[in-house]
């Protein structure tokens, strides 16, 4: 699947790179837009805000915002776009990476109500698309796109020894185990917003 | 066309979403124990006194007489000759494998061998002898760090060997993991000796699970009160064994009681039979771990978290017991990481983990202040005696003059070796 994706990515990006010059100058685009993330632990949410500049078909820009799948953090990335033809409603192909702070860097006991204690680092992200934008007025747009996500981060995992209870440990003693763990998260996200 | 492009690719979310695999790439480094068994037939025969041996892991602590019983953790116990403050002798080691509590009376020692419990006739404490073993006493020690233990042997030592793994696993399981077994621990109780070797009675710590009061030997288990009489010392009799609620850490006695701590509270037992102990109330606290120790009218109670005692609490909760049905809270005190405590006169000697020892003037239980903080290492258990405190840390044993408490001094300290 993630073969198939770059691959469809990759041909249109050629595609388009094929087409004639636009001679256009820089100028100030945004997006904001929230999204649908599905993968196979659960279905969570993310929110994301895009400043850039757009000339002729790209649009490079920062993107920030939040991805609440598994993991939640703040992603911060650099946004690179291409819009297909001369069309209002045009189709684009994107891509997206960067870090990811984390939101919840030790309370991921409370999220899953166990006894561990998570240290969680800051991870990164990186995402392709492709999505189709739709005017709506002047100089608004829908925008609407479907991607792959890969997102990993890394945390300590403490967790009590149960089998040394009921043994009141020593305050250097305390039965824990530790693991670092690196969790991959392949996922499908869906966007919707607008650009202006 | 905008609405039904969405449309699809919202479908295609639900669809194809399975298809995505989330792994979680664990490494965890351990410590691989693997148990060196014994016999019970070959552990009894090397019970027994070894060449003085430097302290390496303390444990629990029993004072008796000029004597300090020292556990090291598993192994046994040293006997430590305090009748100079000053300079402690260690004098000799007891090998006791699986030994993690002790109580002294008259000549005889008592003491937990994993499962068993075995008396020990001390009278010359540089040539011991094994009066009795008295097997399966305490049987939910027979799963000793995960290893359930074969009925007629014992596990003696451990042959550790760090190892690092990596392993992938798919979702769903990504905050389970495997289990490995981690290096050993254990926690300490106190004992001492005399010379003279009395009738007397010792004194252990407020983390101590064994206690010896009114000619019968008490101990606890996670969910049991054994009451064993010590009519004839080097044979105790199991009288009664009192069903507890889950959890239970540590005794204390004072006078005609016994003071029982548990993660989830504090139960007093009368012993006006000493034969036969009866709840008389319990003070219901959070879930975390409290030990105790008592004076005619107050309890107090360390309360602590951040490890498998769990809970959110680190504090000292001061308890009134002049109604032992009815055990109510006066106040609570804010403290770092409460573990053993023991009282002196008005004051109240509080390790408190990473903080040090804290000295707490509890003239008014009410407004019991700060008198003053001790810096030390991390430092576990407290026991004050003749106007000494010693005090157990992570780096050994200190003992402190504390006969002016503006003025505490080290008048010695017994390190452990790296």
């Amino acid at each position: 699947m993630k073969i198939t994706l770059i691959g469809i990515f990759s041909i249109l990006t050629i595609c388009g790179l094929a087409q004639g010059k636009v001679k256009t100058s820089w100028k100030y685009a945004g997006i904001v837009q929230g999204g649908l993330i599905g993968g196979s632990t659960e279905l969570n949410y993310s929110a994301q805000t895009i400043q850039g500049i757009q000339k002729g078909p790209w649009l490079v820009g920062i993107g920030a915002g939040i991805d609440n799948y598994v993991a939640p953090g703040f992603p911060i990335v650099a946004h690179g776009q291409y819009n297909y033809g001369k069309h209002k409603s045009q189709p684009f192909a994107y891509l997206q990476a960067g870090p990811q702070i984390p939101w919840l860097k030790n309370e991921w006991d409370d999220k899953f109500g166990d006894e561990n204690i998570y240290d969680v680092k800051t991870g990164w992200l990186a995402e392709g698309g492709l999505g189709y934008r739709f005017p709506m007025g002047k100089k608004l747009k829908l925008i609407s796109s479907i991607g792959y996500s890969v997102k990993q981060v890394e945390y300590d995992e403490k967790r009590i020894n149960w089998w040394s209870w009921p043994i009141i440990p020593r305050p250097s003693q305390i039965p824990w185990s530790v693991y670092q763990q690196k969790l991959t998260m392949n996922r499908l996200i869906l966007k919707v917003g607008v650009q202006f | 066309m905008r609405y039904t492009f969405t449309s699809l690719i919202c479908c295609a979310i639900f669809l194809l979403s399975g298809c995505f695999k989330d792994t979680l790439e664990t490494t965890y480094t351990y410590t691989l124990a693997r148990p060196v068994y014994l016999t019970t037939t070959e552990v009894r025969s090397a019970i027994g006194n070894k060449t003085a041996t430097p302290v390496e892991s303390i444990g629990k602590m029993y004072f008796y007489g000029s004597y300090i019983f020292l556990n090291e953790r598993n192994k046994g116990i040293h006997i430590i000759n305090n009748s100079n403050p000053l300079k402690p002798v260690n004098e000799t080691f007891v090998a006791i494998p699986g030994c993690e509590d002790m109580a002294v009376v008259g000549n005889m020692l008592y003491a937990d061998c994993y499962t068993d419990l075995m008396v020990i006739d001390i009278s010359n404490p540089k040539s011991v002898i094994l009066k009795t073993f008295l097997p399966n006493q305490f049987p939910e020690r027979q799963y000793v760090m995960g290893y359930l233990v074969d009925s007629g042997k014992v596990i003696v030592d451990w042959i550790v060997k760090d190892t690092t793994i990596t392993y992938k696993s798919a979702t769903g399981s990504w905050i389970n993991g495997g289990v490995m077994m981690d290096s050993m621990q254990g926690f300490v109780s106190f004992s001492s000796n005399s010379n003279s070797l009395k009738a007397m009675t010792g004194k252990g710590g407020s983390m101590a699970r064994f206690a010896i009061t009114h000619n019968h030997l008490y101990a606890v288990t996670t969910n049991k009160l054994l009451t064993y009489g010590l009519e004839k010392p080097e044979l105790p009799l199991l009288k009664t064994h009192t069903d507890l609620p889950w959890g239970i850490e540590t005794i204390y006695p004072f006078k005609d009681k016994l003071f029982i701590g548990a993660t989830s509270g504090m139960h007093i037992f009368t012993i006006n039979n000493p034969s036969a102990p009866k709840k008389a109330g319990t003070f219901v606290h959070a879930q975390v771990c409290d030990p105790v120790i008592a004076d005619d009218d107050y309890a107090y109670v360390t309360l602590r978290s951040g490890n498998t005692c769990r809970g959110f609490i680190n504090q000292m909760d001061v308890v009134d017991i002049s109604n032992i049905f009815n055990p109510t809270l006066v106040k609570s005190y804010p403290l770092t990481n409460p573990h053993g405590l023991d009282k002196d006169g008005n004051f109240i000697y509080v390790c408190d983990g990473k903080a040090g020892l804290k000295v707490l003037d509890a003239t008014n239980v009410r407004n019991v202040t700060l008198k003053k903080t001790i810096p030390m290492s991390e430092t576990y258990d407290v026991v004050c005696l003749n106007k000494i405190a010693y005090v157990s840390a992570v780096d050994g044993l200190h003992l402190l003059d504390i006969r002016n408490v503006n003025n505490i001094k080290e008048l010695s300290f017994i390190g452990l070796e790296k």
